[in-house]
């Protein structure tokens, strides 16, 4: 019999598999791999915070406020201090410094909440999508009551009648920040993974898992889960961006951290709360505003880069 | 349903259906889902398989071939009928005992593409079945791998590749082994062969003959292509909207339908030769198929049938059995083969002769 064989040099290149394709796709797109490096820049600054930063973020020296930054030496009467890069703020602490703190907060608040949020949504999606009839119905009319909540409004609520309880001071309010966010986010993230397992259910290769007599454990885990991933990694990568300016905003809107004046924190402060800082002095020391808002609008715009790289490179076109 | 089930007598028969029924429900509205009609895609359809035969089933898209196939497996469950398995009834197995049973009725399937998941590499494919039926431990269910890919005609080190990495008839070679995986005796072949290049779907079908001769296994050849299913098959069953209209030994059904429908299908298969085709004369029905939310009364097919009588739209014909086999559902099965145009059944009597010059061919070739 005439046996199938594709050309010899297939038979000796390296098996390919589609996320190997896909890392390469990525690794070719520019923009993502900008938006890539500027992410894990962010990261390390967050994990070696302590040992980057110069002086402690919380730390007030006094006479030394309200210092512009080093090259900033045009105003005779207020000179900068070479001992603070980006100058100092109306408390006289050490801007670069609680920048990387607060880094380090944002890059956080993007990603705890956003474990929760996609570990519910797998959870409610696949249940949902899966199982069908009453039980989909169900959770399907609860995301949409969830998903019809003004977001914002709810978050505030939320934070401002929990604020004084022990559970909203945890982490300076953090945890609080956490599950608000996770609570009304999680409605995009279960309907995205639903609507992949509707149409996957439908496939021929679950059909014959199937026939084959898989367990449906197995079914869920191994070959409809793998591919829903594409998908959701996509959406993980253009929703931490929005965690990030929700935290940013709340934190503005003064209902969401609160400032810590602990000089062992390890989360002093955000780079919300140190926008929101600088709004309230931006005639005296309007760099006080400006850093914060550059270093938080390159972290979103770095994420939806890799975001929009990874769509690209992820096209289900190939998935076939 | 009054049709009795074509029995072989001799008691070889590997799998029975009876007046199996598929309906599915159509509903309507978001929280409050009312029933407001039913598609009945397989409408009370009874056949037997004999063990290591081949039975082709045919019919035009919609007519339920496919469901029937599916249904059998139980990967729909029916609405009604039985399927009798080894003297098992599997439309009563339920939970783990079906899925036991799941490995002696395999399925391969039509879209080469869709049927194996793109994030698995050939060898987990093929071996997945093999570790949850436990046929085989640890490094044994990697050689078993090997051994089926050689067998489908694949080079066994290309267990540790992607789906992606195939061609569609190669592929299809992969799906061929993952049902045998799990060594099953009564395989559904659903249009195994029609989404790919002629040429490579006789390699396809001479694959199925051989691996039915080495295993000993019987098969529901499912297709739209009369000359492939002839190719394969011992018998032909024809459907039409959820129905059987006919149902022969492969060489009778072509050389003398009974059923008007089955006339149409075989004066619309091409023959390749000019001279033919010049003198050849379709019957072409008029209309389109109905619905079948709301099937015609009476004979399903009455509302395109050249040779209608009244009775056939108030009665719905039985399936009966017309000499050696030959079943159909038509009441003027008897006179259908006169009321035939003459050139018409020339044609099938060219087209029969034909196709069976051209297996002969085939097979020399290939043999």
């Amino acid at each position: 019999m005439a046996v199938s064989v594709p050309s010899l040099d297939n038979l000796y290149q390296k098996p390919r598999s589609l996320w190997a394709d896909a890392l390469r796709r990525l690794s070719r797109n520019r923009a993502a791999m900008l938006g890539l490096l500027v992410v894990l820049f962010y990261v390390l600054l967050a994990i070696f915070a302590p040992l980057i930063a110069r002086k402690n973020p919380v730390e007030q020296t006094s006479g030394n406020s309200l210092r512009p930054p080093v090259w900033v030496t045009d105003n005779p009467k207020r000179m900068p201090n070479p001992e603070n890069l980006f100058g100092t703020d109306t408390n006289g602490r050490d801007i670069l410094s609680r920048l990387i703190y607060g880094v380090r907060v944002s890059l956080i608040v993007g990603l705890v909440p956003q474990l929760i949020i996609v570990t519910v949504g797998i959870t409610i999606g696949l249940i949902s999508g899966f199982a069908g009839g009453w039980l989909d119905n169900l959770l399907m009319r609860i995301t949409e009551i969830v998903a019809a909540f003004p977001d914002l409004l709810f978050i505030i609520t939320l934070t401002v009648a929990f604020r004084e309880t022990t559970f909203g001071k945890a982490f300076n309010g953090l945890l609080l920040i956490f599950t608000a966010l996770a609570a009304v986010g999680w409605t995009g993230m279960a309907r995205l993974v639903r609507g992949q397992v509707l149409s996957l259910k439908e496939k021929e290769f679950i059909e014959a898992a199937r026939a084959l007599g898989i367990p449906i454990p197995t079914i869920l885990f191994r070959h409809i889960l793998p591919n829903t991933m594409a998908p959701i990694i996509v959406a993980i990568s253009f929703s931490i961006p929005g965690l990030i300016l929700a935290e940013a905003i709340l934190t503005f809107l003064g209902v969401g951290m609160r400032p810590s004046v602990d000089p062992t924190n390890g989360l002093p402060t955000s780079l919300g709360q140190m926008m929101s800082d600088g709004f309230s002095n931006l005639s005296s020391g309007p760099w006080m505003l400006l850093f914060p808002v550059v270093m938080i609008s390159t972290l979103v715009l770095s994420f939806t880069f890799l975001g929009d790289g990874l769509r690209d490179a992820l096209d289900p076109r190939d998935s076939g | 349903m009054t049709s009795l089930p074509p029995r072989s007598g001799d008691g070889a028969n590997l799998i029975e259906v009876q007046n199996l029924e598929m309906h599915f429900p159509v509903t309507r509205g978001i929280v409050f889902q009312r029933k407001v009609g039913t598609i009945k895609a397989v409408d009370g359809i009874s056949f037997a398989i004999k063990k290591g035969e081949t039975l082709g089933l045919v019919g035009e898209s919609g007519c339920g071939k496919s469901t029937t196939g599916r249904a059998i497996l139980q990967l729909y469950r029916p609405t009604a009928g039985s399927v009798i398995f080894e003297g098992q009834d599997l439309t009563q197995l339920k939970g783990d005992a079906l899925r036991k049973m799941r490995r002696r009725v395999q399925m391969i399937f039509q879209d080469p593409y869709a049927s194996l998941n793109p994030r698995m590499t050939v060898g987990d494919i093929i071996g997945e079945p093999i570790r949850v039926h436990r046929l085989r431990e640890g490094r044994a269910v990697r050689e078993r791998v090997e051994e089926l890919l050689g067998l489908v005609g694949l080079n066994p080190a290309f267990a540790n590749r992607y789906p992606h990495e195939f061609s569609g008839g190669q592929r299809q070679r992969i799906g061929i082994a993952r049902a045998l995986a799990v060594e099953p005796q009564f395989v559904v072949c659903d249009e195994p062969v029609s989404a790919l290049d002629v040429s490579i779907q006789a390699q396809v079908v001479n694959l199925l003959e051989e691996l039915q001769q080495k295993l000993g296994l019987t098969y529901l050849f499912i297709a739209h292509d009369l000359s492939v299913v002839k190719h394969i098959s011992d018998r032909v069953a024809v459907m039409y909207l959820g129905k059987m209209v006919e149902l022969s030994e492969g060489s009778k059904l072509y050389s003398m339908p009974l059923h008007p429908y089955t006339q149409a299908l075989l004066s619309a298969v091409p023959i390749p030769d000019p001279k033919v085709e010049l003198q050849r004369r379709r019957i072409i029905l008029e209309g389109d198929v109905p619905s079948p939310l709301n099937p015609p009364s009476g004979c399903h097919f009455h509302t395109r049938c050249p040779i209608m009588i009244p009775k056939c739209k108030e009665e719905d014909p039985p399936f009966t059995d017309y000499g050696d086999g030959h079943f159909a559902a038509c009441w003027r099965a008897r006179e259908s083969a006169e009321l035939m145009p003459t050139v018409a059944r020339k044609q099938a009597e060219m087209l029969a002769a034909r196709i069976s010059a051209d297996i002969a061919k085939v097979k020399s070739k290939t043999g």
